[in-house]
């Protein structure tokens, strides 16, 4: 799917190489292609007080009266490029919405609740877990499906607690954490997250390190995400 | 092992929850796990069925959210009645002070977790529309803006929903699956660069 796109956010130091080549690229196909670029904004323009923010702090409100509808696009993801190039997914709002109960990967776990127990009660899985769940998704790359359903759905209409890295990116020469079996590992601990959520990736190499299973074996469970099953 | 969450029955004794939440304490403990069965999913097959009874529900809620928070969430509808920007006032109306993200910070003590309250993420989405308006003052319609940034994963969020939030589309960089699944070297933020210099263009045209 072709989407007509002329604006563009970006991190201009951190990613010049590939601006340069996307610039030059536009021109000899294009010489009167319009891009906007602007730089995203910075960590400290949006979250000024990081961590401690209250009702008394100054803050603007956004006005519109703009309502999104549910069967409106609002976001282009990319398939995990399992059946060739990957292609551009367009996710509705309600398609967001049903990412909450809908969701292939956790097919299997329904299916060993249900040869253990008798099959549950229709609950929203993570958001009516008993605890209540801080769940470890630290890793999840956050414009892959993985990321946009661990870091934006569970918290917002899952009503799950994340747990990230903390933001590093106080300048624009700096870059984000980069995931590692051992940082996520690290992190789910100090955020003393109860939960984590992981790609197959990770978890084969965990399996081997009985340091890993003796963290991870602490937790209510361990969620295994195949990024390919996300693919519609 | 005294393990009372063992029982697949429905209904579950209160006193077992009960002994369950003292023992954990407020965090989850490992000698809840049936060291027997496999490890991935082990503690998840052996979760209490879920409760029926609301009051229940309420009276569970008292000792079972624990240390990790102060109260219950008011979920949001699911419906469709809301859609994912329009969460946050929902939630700055009735989960304000409570955590949608928490980090540690480097060098700070252990029990230091900051946690971001839906006040503030819901403010950092807002901002993040006020900024979109003022950089792109003209804009008609819906169009359709590529994030492609190297930036941390709690801002990301927060630039996702602020632009849902100002009408714009959110164009998601490519990230291709071999990169997740097939490599056993740790991924990274970067292998969608590859993809996008592959065809620096594809995610315009």
């Amino acid at each position: 799917m072709r989407v007509s796109c002329h604006h563009l956010l970006t991190t201009r130091t951190t990613l010049k190489d590939l601006l340069d080549a996307m610039k030059t690229e536009l021109e000899t196909i294009s010489s009167s292609y319009e891009l906007a670029i602007e730089e995203v904004p910075s960590l400290h323009d949006i979250f000024p007080k990081l961590g401690v923010e209250t009702e008394g702090d100054p803050f603007t409100p956004f006005k519109t009266n703009y309502k999104p509808k549910p069967d409106e696009i609002a976001i282009y993801v990319h398939s995990s490029g399992s059946t060739g190039l990957p292609k551009a997914i367009p996710y509705e709002h309600q398609t967001l919405l049903h990412l909450t109960s809908i969701c292939k990967s956790f097919d299997m776990i329904f299916l060993e609740l249900k040869r253990l127990n008798p099959p549950p009660a229709p609950t929203i899985i993570f958001r009516d877990h008993i605890p209540r769940l801080r769940m470890a998704a630290m890793h999840l790359p956050p414009f892959h499906t993985l990321g946009i359903f661990a870091q934006l759905i569970l918290p917002l209409f899952g009503c799950t607690t994340v747990a990230v890295y903390p933001p590093v990116v106080g300048s624009r020469e700096l870059l984000p954490t980069l995931p590692t079996p051992d940082n996520v590992l690290d992190h789910v601990q100090r955020t003393k997250s109860n939960a984590l959520m992981s790609i197959p990736t990770f978890l084969q190499l965990w399996r081997q390190d009985q340091k890993a299973i003796d963290i991870l074996s602490t937790l209510q469970f361990v969620v295994r995400l195949d990024p390919v099953s996300f693919d519609q | 092992m005294d393990t009372p969450f063992e029982s697949s029955s429905l209904s579950i004794a209160r006193d077992s929850l009960e002994d369950r939440a003292s023992r954990m304490d407020g965090y989850p403990s490992s000698s809840l796990v049936n060291s027997n069965s496999p490890w991935l999913y082990q503690s998840y097959a052996a979760l209490p069925s879920p409760i029926s009874s609301l009051q229940y529900l309420e009276d569970a809620s008292t000792f079972l959210n624990m240390s990790l928070y102060s109260r219950s969430l008011l979920n949001p509808p699911l419906d469709g009645t809301i859609t994912i920007p329009e969460t946050i006032e929902f939630h700055w109306k009735h989960n304000a002070d409570l955590p949608a993200y928490a980090f540690h910070e480097e060098g700070k003590d252990t029990n230091d977790i900051t946690e971001i309250t839906y006040l503030e993420f819901g403010r950092a989405s807002h901002r993040v529309a006020n900024f979109m308006n003022d950089k792109f003052p003209s804009v008609t319609g819906r169009p359709v803006v590529a994030v492609v940034a190297l930036t941390d994963s709690l801002l990301y969020q927060a630039i996702s929903v602020g632009l849902m939030k100002s009408g714009f589309i959110v164009r998601a960089p490519p990230y291709l699956n071999h990169e997740l699944t097939s490599i056993s070297l740790p991924f990274s933020h970067f292998p969608f660069l590859q993809e996008i210099l592959r065809g620096p263009l594809s995610i315009f045209l």
